[in-house]
Protein backbone atom coordinates (compact mmCIF):
# COMPACT_ATOMS: atom_id res chain seq x y z
CA UNK A 1 0.00 0.00 0.00
CA UNK A 2 1.37 3.27 -0.85
CA UNK A 3 2.44 5.85 1.92
CA UNK A 4 -0.52 8.88 0.34
CA UNK A 5 -3.45 5.55 0.85
CA UNK A 6 -2.51 4.60 4.29
CA UNK A 7 -2.57 8.53 5.55
CA UNK A 8 -5.82 8.88 3.24
CA UNK A 9 -7.56 5.87 5.12
CA UNK A 10 -6.21 7.05 8.22
CA UNK A 11 -8.11 10.69 7.72
CA UNK A 12 -10.89 9.52 6.05
CA UNK A 13 -14.07 10.03 8.07
CA UNK A 14 -15.81 6.89 6.73
CA UNK A 15 -17.23 5.49 3.65
CA UNK A 16 -20.26 5.90 2.08
CA UNK A 17 -20.81 3.81 -0.94
CA UNK A 18 -24.14 4.63 -1.46
CA UNK A 19 -23.75 6.03 -5.32
CA UNK A 20 -23.17 2.60 -6.68
CA UNK A 21 -26.70 1.65 -5.44
CA UNK A 22 -28.23 4.76 -6.09
CA UNK A 23 -26.66 4.72 -9.79
CA UNK A 24 -27.69 0.70 -10.31
CA UNK A 25 -31.14 2.28 -9.61
CA UNK A 26 -31.10 5.39 -11.58
CA UNK A 27 -30.03 2.92 -14.75
CA UNK A 28 -31.85 0.04 -14.49
CA UNK A 29 -35.23 2.83 -14.46
CA UNK A 30 -33.62 5.03 -16.62
CA UNK A 31 -36.56 4.14 -19.52
CA UNK A 32 -39.58 4.96 -17.41
CA UNK A 33 -37.01 7.94 -14.69
CA UNK A 34 -36.01 9.72 -18.79
CA UNK A 35 -40.12 9.78 -19.51
CA UNK A 36 -40.47 11.41 -15.79
CA UNK A 37 -37.51 13.74 -16.25
CA UNK A 38 -39.13 15.05 -19.54
CA UNK A 39 -42.45 15.64 -17.87
CA UNK A 40 -40.90 17.36 -14.81
CA UNK A 41 -38.88 19.43 -17.06
CA UNK A 42 -41.55 20.51 -19.29
CA UNK A 43 -43.99 21.41 -16.47
CA UNK A 44 -40.92 23.44 -15.13
CA UNK A 45 -40.88 25.29 -18.29
CA UNK A 46 -44.20 25.94 -18.93
CA UNK A 47 -44.48 27.53 -15.26
CA UNK A 48 -41.68 29.68 -16.29
CA UNK A 49 -43.27 30.68 -19.55
CA UNK A 50 -46.92 31.20 -17.81
CA UNK A 51 -45.20 32.91 -14.48
CA UNK A 52 -45.46 37.01 -16.01
CA UNK A 53 -49.70 35.69 -18.19
CA UNK A 54 -51.19 34.33 -15.27
CA UNK A 55 -48.89 34.55 -12.30
CA UNK A 56 -48.49 30.77 -12.57
CA UNK A 57 -46.53 28.94 -9.77
CA UNK A 58 -46.02 24.99 -8.44
CA UNK A 59 -48.49 26.25 -5.89
CA UNK A 60 -51.31 27.69 -8.39
CA UNK A 61 -50.84 24.10 -10.15
CA UNK A 62 -51.51 22.70 -7.23
CA UNK A 63 -54.38 24.34 -6.07
CA UNK A 64 -55.70 23.56 -9.86
CA UNK A 65 -54.99 19.99 -9.61
CA UNK A 66 -56.55 19.75 -6.37
CA UNK A 67 -53.02 18.26 -4.90
CA UNK A 68 -50.87 19.37 -2.37
CA UNK A 69 -48.05 21.52 -3.10
CA UNK A 70 -45.46 18.70 -1.97
CA UNK A 71 -46.66 16.36 -4.63
CA UNK A 72 -46.01 18.92 -7.47
CA UNK A 73 -43.14 19.22 -5.76
CA UNK A 74 -42.42 15.88 -6.31
CA UNK A 75 -43.36 15.64 -9.92
CA UNK A 76 -41.47 18.43 -10.63
CA UNK A 77 -37.96 16.47 -9.01
CA UNK A 78 -38.25 14.06 -12.15
CA UNK A 79 -39.03 10.93 -9.94
CA UNK A 80 -42.46 10.13 -10.21
CA UNK A 81 -44.03 7.26 -11.86
CA UNK A 82 -47.04 8.97 -13.05
CA UNK A 83 -50.38 7.97 -13.90
CA UNK A 84 -52.27 8.30 -17.08
CA UNK A 85 -55.01 10.15 -15.19
CA UNK A 86 -51.98 12.74 -13.47
CA UNK A 87 -50.28 13.28 -16.39
CA UNK A 88 -54.09 14.46 -18.72
CA UNK A 89 -54.95 16.77 -15.70
CA UNK A 90 -51.32 18.67 -16.18
CA UNK A 91 -51.88 18.57 -19.83
CA UNK A 92 -55.26 20.16 -19.54
CA UNK A 93 -54.45 23.01 -16.70
CA UNK A 94 -51.09 24.11 -17.88
CA UNK A 95 -52.55 23.64 -21.73
CA UNK A 96 -49.73 21.46 -23.34
CA UNK A 97 -48.92 17.99 -24.77
CA UNK A 98 -47.05 15.84 -22.42
CA UNK A 99 -47.36 12.45 -24.47
CA UNK A 100 -47.68 12.58 -28.25
CA UNK A 101 -48.41 9.10 -30.15
CA UNK A 102 -48.43 9.15 -33.87
CA UNK A 103 -49.67 6.98 -36.23
CA UNK A 104 -47.61 4.46 -37.31
CA UNK A 105 -45.89 4.64 -40.48
CA UNK A 106 -44.76 2.23 -43.25
CA UNK A 107 -41.70 4.45 -44.68
CA UNK A 108 -39.14 3.36 -47.25
CA UNK A 109 -36.12 4.87 -48.50
CA UNK A 110 -35.72 5.37 -52.11
CA UNK A 111 -31.99 5.65 -52.92
CA UNK A 112 -30.24 7.20 -56.09
CA UNK A 113 -27.10 4.41 -57.14
CA UNK A 114 -24.68 5.71 -59.91
CA UNK A 115 -24.55 3.23 -62.58
CA UNK A 116 -21.17 2.32 -64.38
CA UNK A 117 -21.30 3.13 -67.52
CA UNK A 118 -20.74 -0.17 -69.14
CA UNK A 119 -24.35 -0.86 -67.18
CA UNK A 120 -26.33 1.66 -69.35
CA UNK A 121 -28.53 1.02 -71.61
CA UNK A 122 -29.84 3.34 -74.17
CA UNK A 123 -32.70 1.39 -75.42
CA UNK A 124 -35.05 -1.46 -74.46
CA UNK A 125 -37.68 -3.33 -75.40
CA UNK A 126 -41.01 -1.86 -74.08
CA UNK A 127 -43.71 -4.80 -72.29
CA UNK A 128 -46.68 -5.84 -73.88
CA UNK A 129 -49.38 -3.84 -74.12
CA UNK A 130 -51.34 -5.64 -71.15
CA UNK A 131 -48.37 -4.04 -68.82
CA UNK A 132 -49.14 -0.85 -69.23
CA UNK A 133 -51.15 1.96 -66.85
CA UNK A 134 -52.72 4.82 -67.48
CA UNK A 135 -53.09 7.37 -65.49
CA UNK A 136 -55.30 11.04 -66.38
CA UNK A 137 -55.99 14.05 -64.88
CA UNK A 138 -57.58 17.36 -65.84
CA UNK A 139 -56.74 20.76 -63.82
CA UNK A 140 -58.66 24.13 -64.55
CA UNK A 141 -56.68 27.50 -64.17
CA UNK A 142 -58.42 31.22 -64.26
CA UNK A 143 -56.01 32.27 -66.97
CA UNK A 144 -56.07 36.14 -65.49
CA UNK A 145 -53.98 34.48 -62.38
CA UNK A 146 -51.19 33.47 -64.43
CA UNK A 147 -52.28 29.95 -63.41
CA UNK A 148 -51.14 30.57 -59.70
CA UNK A 149 -54.60 29.76 -57.55
CA UNK A 150 -56.18 26.12 -59.84
CA UNK A 151 -60.43 26.03 -59.48
CA UNK A 152 -59.41 22.38 -57.98
CA UNK A 153 -57.83 23.12 -54.60
CA UNK A 154 -56.27 20.33 -54.37
CA UNK A 155 -53.91 20.56 -57.29
CA UNK A 156 -51.58 22.57 -55.87
CA UNK A 157 -50.77 20.51 -52.84
CA UNK A 158 -46.65 20.24 -53.38
CA UNK A 159 -45.00 16.99 -53.52
CA UNK A 160 -43.21 16.06 -50.04
CA UNK A 161 -42.35 12.87 -48.49
CA UNK A 162 -42.88 9.28 -49.11
CA UNK A 163 -45.14 8.01 -46.37
CA UNK A 164 -47.06 4.66 -48.24
CA UNK A 165 -48.52 2.19 -46.30
CA UNK A 166 -49.61 0.12 -49.63
CA UNK A 167 -46.11 -1.39 -49.79
CA UNK A 168 -46.73 -5.06 -50.75
CA UNK A 169 -43.97 -7.51 -49.22
CA UNK A 170 -41.30 -6.66 -47.31
CA UNK A 171 -39.62 -4.40 -49.78
CA UNK A 172 -38.14 -1.35 -47.86
CA UNK A 173 -35.76 -0.21 -50.31
CA UNK A 174 -35.91 0.43 -54.18
CA UNK A 175 -32.81 1.40 -55.90
CA UNK A 176 -33.20 3.20 -58.90
CA UNK A 177 -30.75 5.49 -61.69
CA UNK A 178 -32.52 7.40 -64.02
CA UNK A 179 -30.85 6.41 -67.61
CA UNK A 180 -32.67 8.15 -70.47
CA UNK A 181 -34.63 11.30 -70.85
CA UNK A 182 -36.52 11.58 -73.99
CA UNK A 183 -38.92 14.30 -75.78
CA UNK A 184 -41.37 12.05 -77.11
CA UNK A 185 -43.71 14.95 -78.95
CA UNK A 186 -43.81 18.68 -79.15
CA UNK A 187 -47.07 20.03 -80.49
CA UNK A 188 -48.52 23.65 -80.64
CA UNK A 189 -52.19 23.69 -82.50
CA UNK A 190 -52.11 27.53 -83.39
CA UNK A 191 -55.72 27.36 -84.69
CA UNK A 192 -56.96 26.34 -81.00
CA UNK A 193 -54.66 29.07 -79.16
CA UNK A 194 -56.89 30.68 -76.68
CA UNK A 195 -58.35 34.29 -77.41
CA UNK A 196 -60.55 35.45 -75.19
CA UNK A 197 -61.18 32.26 -72.91
CA UNK A 198 -60.53 32.56 -69.11
CA UNK A 199 -60.44 28.99 -68.23
CA UNK A 200 -57.62 26.86 -69.69
CA UNK A 201 -57.60 23.26 -68.90
CA UNK A 202 -54.40 21.10 -68.18
CA UNK A 203 -54.22 17.29 -68.30
CA UNK A 204 -51.57 15.46 -67.01
CA UNK A 205 -51.62 11.50 -68.30
CA UNK A 206 -49.11 8.86 -66.99
CA UNK A 207 -48.33 5.91 -68.78
CA UNK A 208 -45.65 3.43 -67.42
CA UNK A 209 -44.09 0.30 -69.25
CA UNK A 210 -41.91 -2.05 -68.00
CA UNK A 211 -38.81 -4.34 -69.06
CA UNK A 212 -38.26 -7.80 -67.50
CA UNK A 213 -35.24 -8.40 -69.50
CA UNK A 214 -33.60 -4.74 -68.89
CA UNK A 215 -35.00 -4.65 -65.35
CA UNK A 216 -36.39 -1.32 -66.55
CA UNK A 217 -39.66 0.70 -65.61
CA UNK A 218 -40.27 3.85 -67.94
CA UNK A 219 -42.39 6.40 -67.45
CA UNK A 220 -44.27 8.69 -70.00
CA UNK A 221 -46.30 11.88 -69.26
CA UNK A 222 -48.25 14.15 -71.72
CA UNK A 223 -48.91 17.42 -70.41
CA UNK A 224 -51.83 19.26 -72.58
CA UNK A 225 -53.11 22.38 -72.62
CA UNK A 226 -56.64 23.08 -73.96
CA UNK A 227 -59.40 25.21 -73.99
CA UNK A 228 -62.92 23.93 -74.07
CA UNK A 229 -61.78 20.48 -75.11
CA UNK A 230 -59.62 22.08 -77.45
CA UNK A 231 -55.60 21.21 -77.60
CA UNK A 232 -53.23 23.57 -78.46
CA UNK A 233 -49.91 22.82 -76.56
CA UNK A 234 -49.02 19.03 -76.18
CA UNK A 235 -46.01 18.04 -74.50
CA UNK A 236 -44.89 14.15 -74.17
CA UNK A 237 -41.82 13.54 -72.13
CA UNK A 238 -40.21 10.01 -70.76
CA UNK A 239 -37.76 9.13 -68.12
CA UNK A 240 -36.53 5.98 -68.07
CA UNK A 241 -35.04 4.17 -65.05
CA UNK A 242 -32.72 0.76 -64.13
CA UNK A 243 -33.77 -0.82 -61.15
CA UNK A 244 -31.37 -1.97 -59.05
CA UNK A 245 -31.26 -5.50 -60.02
CA UNK A 246 -31.80 -7.46 -55.84
CA UNK A 247 -34.56 -5.04 -55.58
CA UNK A 248 -36.42 -6.04 -59.21
CA UNK A 249 -35.86 -9.59 -57.68
CA UNK A 250 -38.05 -8.42 -54.87
CA UNK A 251 -40.95 -7.12 -56.79
CA UNK A 252 -40.93 -9.96 -59.31
CA UNK A 253 -42.91 -12.89 -59.04
CA UNK A 254 -41.26 -15.40 -61.02
CA UNK A 255 -44.14 -18.04 -60.99
CA UNK A 256 -46.95 -15.60 -62.51
CA UNK A 257 -44.45 -13.68 -64.18
CA UNK A 258 -45.12 -10.68 -62.82
CA UNK A 259 -44.03 -7.21 -61.46
CA UNK A 260 -45.52 -5.29 -58.40
CA UNK A 261 -44.54 -2.51 -58.48
CA UNK A 262 -46.07 0.23 -55.37
CA UNK A 263 -47.77 3.17 -55.91
CA UNK A 264 -45.03 5.08 -53.88
CA UNK A 265 -42.64 3.87 -56.29
CA UNK A 266 -44.53 5.03 -59.36
CA UNK A 267 -45.79 8.32 -57.76
CA UNK A 268 -41.53 8.95 -56.92
CA UNK A 269 -40.57 7.94 -60.12
CA UNK A 270 -43.61 10.17 -62.05
CA UNK A 271 -42.76 13.23 -60.12
CA UNK A 272 -39.15 13.31 -61.63
CA UNK A 273 -40.79 12.39 -64.89
CA UNK A 274 -42.88 15.53 -64.64
CA UNK A 275 -40.52 17.96 -63.22
CA UNK A 276 -38.49 16.82 -66.60
CA UNK A 277 -41.65 17.33 -68.82
CA UNK A 278 -41.73 20.94 -67.04
CA UNK A 279 -38.31 21.70 -68.01
CA UNK A 280 -39.29 20.50 -71.63
CA UNK A 281 -42.10 22.59 -72.00
CA UNK A 282 -39.92 25.74 -70.56
CA UNK A 283 -37.07 24.93 -72.83
CA UNK A 284 -39.45 24.50 -76.12
CA UNK A 285 -41.15 27.71 -75.40
CA UNK A 286 -38.94 30.07 -74.41
CA UNK A 287 -39.34 33.36 -76.58
CA UNK A 288 -42.37 32.50 -77.99
CA UNK A 289 -45.80 33.67 -77.20
CA UNK A 290 -46.48 30.12 -75.40
CA UNK A 291 -44.08 30.82 -72.65
CA UNK A 292 -46.77 31.67 -70.16
CA UNK A 293 -47.79 28.50 -70.52
CA UNK A 294 -46.10 26.04 -67.70
CA UNK A 295 -46.35 22.62 -65.73
CA UNK A 296 -47.33 24.02 -62.34
CA UNK A 297 -46.73 22.02 -59.41
CA UNK A 298 -49.31 18.69 -59.24
CA UNK A 299 -50.22 16.11 -56.89
CA UNK A 300 -48.64 13.13 -58.36
CA UNK A 301 -50.30 11.43 -55.32
CA UNK A 302 -53.61 12.03 -56.05
CA UNK A 303 -53.17 11.21 -59.68
CA UNK A 304 -51.61 7.88 -59.32
CA UNK A 305 -54.16 6.15 -57.16
CA UNK A 306 -52.70 2.59 -56.80
CA UNK A 307 -49.78 0.49 -57.86
CA UNK A 308 -49.07 -2.01 -61.18
CA UNK A 309 -49.19 -5.50 -61.26
CA UNK A 310 -46.98 -5.54 -64.71
CA UNK A 311 -48.38 -8.62 -66.45
CA UNK A 312 -45.36 -10.24 -68.49
CA UNK A 313 -45.61 -12.51 -71.61
CA UNK A 314 -43.12 -15.72 -71.66
CA UNK A 315 -41.26 -13.93 -74.15
CA UNK A 316 -40.45 -10.74 -72.42
CA UNK B 1 -14.85 19.31 5.23
CA UNK B 2 -14.05 15.40 5.76
CA UNK B 3 -12.67 12.59 3.43
CA UNK B 4 -15.17 9.35 2.30
CA UNK B 5 -13.96 6.50 0.33
CA UNK B 6 -16.53 6.27 -2.26
CA UNK B 7 -15.40 2.79 -3.98
CA UNK B 8 -12.64 0.80 -5.32
CA UNK B 9 -9.48 1.27 -2.89
CA UNK B 10 -8.07 4.50 -4.01
CA UNK B 11 -11.20 7.02 -5.06
CA UNK B 12 -12.65 9.38 -2.44
CA UNK B 13 -14.85 12.61 -2.33
CA UNK B 14 -14.67 15.63 -0.18
CA UNK B 15 -18.04 16.08 2.07
CA UNK B 16 -17.82 19.43 2.34
CA UNK B 17 -19.42 21.48 5.89
CA UNK B 18 -23.16 21.75 5.94
CA UNK B 19 -23.27 19.46 3.17
CA UNK B 20 -25.22 15.90 3.75
CA UNK B 21 -23.40 14.21 0.89
CA UNK B 22 -20.29 13.94 -0.33
CA UNK B 23 -19.71 15.89 -3.69
CA UNK B 24 -19.69 12.52 -6.26
CA UNK B 25 -23.43 11.12 -4.44
CA UNK B 26 -24.33 15.45 -4.48
CA UNK B 27 -23.20 16.01 -8.34
CA UNK B 28 -25.13 13.18 -9.86
CA UNK B 29 -28.21 14.49 -7.34
CA UNK B 30 -28.08 17.59 -9.08
CA UNK B 31 -27.31 16.51 -12.54
CA UNK B 32 -30.80 14.26 -12.22
CA UNK B 33 -32.90 16.77 -10.80
CA UNK B 34 -34.95 19.08 -13.25
CA UNK B 35 -36.05 21.91 -10.88
CA UNK B 36 -31.93 22.47 -10.27
CA UNK B 37 -31.56 22.09 -14.01
CA UNK B 38 -34.38 24.46 -14.96
CA UNK B 39 -33.25 27.19 -12.85
CA UNK B 40 -29.34 26.40 -13.78
CA UNK B 41 -30.37 26.84 -17.73
CA UNK B 42 -32.30 29.56 -17.18
CA UNK B 43 -29.90 31.86 -15.05
CA UNK B 44 -26.93 30.59 -18.08
CA UNK B 45 -29.35 31.05 -21.38
CA UNK B 46 -26.72 33.27 -23.22
CA UNK B 47 -24.21 30.78 -22.36
CA UNK B 48 -26.37 28.24 -23.77
CA UNK B 49 -27.41 30.00 -26.96
CA UNK B 50 -23.65 31.31 -26.97
CA UNK B 51 -22.90 29.17 -30.40
CA UNK B 52 -20.79 26.05 -29.45
CA UNK B 53 -23.73 23.82 -27.65
CA UNK B 54 -26.31 24.50 -30.54
CA UNK B 55 -29.14 24.19 -27.73
CA UNK B 56 -32.62 24.74 -28.83
CA UNK B 57 -33.12 26.34 -24.90
CA UNK B 58 -33.83 25.26 -21.60
CA UNK B 59 -36.01 22.11 -21.92
CA UNK B 60 -33.18 20.74 -24.66
CA UNK B 61 -30.11 21.77 -22.31
CA UNK B 62 -32.35 19.88 -19.69
CA UNK B 63 -32.34 16.76 -21.59
CA UNK B 64 -29.15 16.54 -22.60
CA UNK B 65 -27.75 16.77 -19.28
CA UNK B 66 -30.02 13.71 -17.99
CA UNK B 67 -28.60 11.82 -21.10
CA UNK B 68 -24.66 12.94 -20.05
CA UNK B 69 -25.22 12.08 -17.34
CA UNK B 70 -26.88 8.64 -17.65
CA UNK B 71 -23.53 8.06 -19.82
CA UNK B 72 -21.33 9.30 -17.05
CA UNK B 73 -22.47 7.09 -14.64
CA UNK B 74 -22.70 4.12 -16.87
CA UNK B 75 -18.83 4.21 -17.32
CA UNK B 76 -18.35 4.67 -13.35
CA UNK B 77 -21.02 2.24 -12.41
CA UNK B 78 -18.83 -0.55 -15.25
CA UNK B 79 -15.39 0.42 -13.27
CA UNK B 80 -16.78 0.46 -9.94
CA UNK B 81 -18.38 -2.73 -10.76
CA UNK B 82 -15.12 -4.44 -12.98
CA UNK B 83 -12.70 -7.30 -11.92
CA UNK B 84 -9.63 -4.51 -10.85
CA UNK B 85 -12.43 -2.24 -9.18
CA UNK B 86 -10.23 -2.55 -6.22
CA UNK B 87 -7.39 -0.57 -8.13
CA UNK B 88 -9.44 1.07 -11.11
CA UNK B 89 -6.65 1.21 -13.89
CA UNK B 90 -9.63 2.44 -15.90
CA UNK B 91 -9.39 5.64 -13.76
CA UNK B 92 -6.42 6.98 -15.48
CA UNK B 93 -7.97 6.77 -18.37
CA UNK B 94 -11.02 8.97 -17.94
CA UNK B 95 -9.42 11.47 -15.76
CA UNK B 96 -7.28 14.04 -17.81
CA UNK B 97 -5.29 17.26 -16.68
CA UNK B 98 -7.09 20.30 -15.90
CA UNK B 99 -4.49 23.09 -17.74
CA UNK B 100 -1.86 22.67 -20.31
CA UNK B 101 0.61 23.32 -18.23
CA UNK B 102 2.25 21.77 -15.01
CA UNK B 103 -0.95 21.16 -12.82
CA UNK B 104 -2.34 18.62 -10.62
CA UNK B 105 -5.61 19.32 -11.03
CA UNK B 106 -7.51 16.65 -13.34
CA UNK B 107 -11.25 16.48 -14.88
CA UNK B 108 -13.20 13.37 -15.20
CA UNK B 109 -13.46 13.18 -18.94
CA UNK B 110 -16.46 11.35 -20.08
CA UNK B 111 -15.13 10.38 -23.30
CA UNK B 112 -13.15 12.07 -25.89
CA UNK B 113 -15.28 11.65 -29.14
CA UNK B 114 -18.03 13.27 -27.20
CA UNK B 115 -18.87 16.47 -26.24
CA UNK B 116 -19.96 17.02 -23.00
CA UNK B 117 -20.14 20.33 -20.57
CA UNK B 118 -20.18 17.88 -17.07
CA UNK B 119 -17.29 18.23 -15.19
CA UNK B 120 -15.97 16.16 -12.05
CA UNK B 121 -12.60 17.64 -10.69
CA UNK B 122 -10.34 15.71 -8.81
CA UNK B 123 -7.20 15.88 -7.36
CA UNK B 124 -4.59 13.15 -7.63
CA UNK B 125 -1.77 12.01 -5.79
CA UNK B 126 0.97 9.44 -6.34
CA UNK B 127 -0.28 7.22 -9.14
CA UNK B 128 -3.53 6.57 -7.99
CA UNK B 129 -5.16 7.66 -5.24
CA UNK B 130 -8.28 10.47 -6.61
CA UNK B 131 -9.96 12.94 -4.30
CA UNK B 132 -12.92 13.89 -5.86
CA UNK B 133 -13.17 17.70 -5.18
CA UNK B 134 -16.31 19.02 -6.96
CA UNK B 135 -17.72 19.43 -10.14
CA UNK B 136 -20.16 21.90 -12.56
CA UNK B 137 -21.96 22.11 -15.76
CA UNK B 138 -19.24 23.80 -17.57
CA UNK B 139 -20.80 26.15 -20.60
CA UNK B 140 -17.79 28.46 -20.88
CA UNK B 141 -14.24 27.60 -22.53
CA UNK B 142 -12.66 29.23 -19.08
CA UNK B 143 -13.56 28.37 -15.30
CA UNK B 144 -12.75 32.09 -14.09
CA UNK B 145 -15.22 33.83 -16.41
CA UNK B 146 -18.48 31.87 -14.37
CA UNK B 147 -19.01 32.53 -10.83
CA UNK B 148 -20.01 28.80 -10.63
CA UNK B 149 -17.16 27.28 -12.10
CA UNK B 150 -14.60 29.89 -10.29
CA UNK B 151 -16.09 28.63 -7.13
CA UNK B 152 -14.93 24.90 -7.97
CA UNK B 153 -11.29 26.34 -8.55
CA UNK B 154 -11.85 27.80 -5.05
CA UNK B 155 -12.72 24.18 -3.81
CA UNK B 156 -9.96 22.76 -5.50
CA UNK B 157 -7.48 24.90 -4.28
CA UNK B 158 -8.98 24.52 -0.45
CA UNK B 159 -8.66 20.90 -1.01
CA UNK B 160 -5.35 21.35 -1.80
CA UNK B 161 -4.28 22.84 0.86
CA UNK B 162 -6.40 20.64 3.66
CA UNK B 163 -3.99 17.97 1.83
CA UNK B 164 -0.83 19.63 2.41
CA UNK B 165 -2.34 20.48 5.97
CA UNK B 166 -3.24 17.26 7.02
CA UNK B 167 -0.10 15.95 6.22
CA UNK B 168 -1.13 13.48 2.92
CA UNK B 169 1.20 15.06 0.63
CA UNK B 170 4.47 16.75 2.10
CA UNK B 171 4.10 19.33 -0.82
CA UNK B 172 2.38 20.22 -4.18
CA UNK B 173 5.77 18.46 -6.15
CA UNK B 174 4.96 14.90 -5.05
CA UNK B 175 1.15 14.95 -6.77
CA UNK B 176 1.98 13.66 -10.23
CA UNK B 177 1.02 15.51 -13.40
CA UNK B 178 -1.10 13.72 -15.75
CA UNK B 179 -1.82 14.20 -19.82
CA UNK B 180 -4.65 11.75 -21.38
Amino acid sequence: MSKVLDKIKKIASNEDYSWLDEARVRLRNKAWRKRSFQIAARILVEIRRQKPINGMTQKMLAEKMGVAPQYINKVVKGKENLTLETIAKFEEILGITLINITEPEVQYDLEIQDFADDQKISNYQEASDSSKGYFYKIFKFNQEDNFKYPIEDDSFIPYAKLNRNDLLGKVKAIGFALNKITTEQFAVIEDNFPQDENEIGIGINFRFTASKSQKMLGVFTTCTFQVEEKQFLVVEASCHFKIKPQDWENLLNNENNELTVPKGLLVHLATITVGTTRGILHAKTGNTSFSKYHLPIVNVGNIIEEGIVFKFDNKA
Amino acid sequence: MEIVHIFGECLYAIKYDGETKNEFRRLFDLWNDPEYLEDFFNEHQKDLNGGFWNTSGTFDAMMRTFDYAEQLEEQLKKLAESKNSKHLPGLEAIFKNLHNSQSSVYTLNLSKAKATWLRIYALRMEKDVYLITGGAIKLTLLMEVRSHTNEELRKIKMCRDYLLKQGIVDHDGLIEELEI
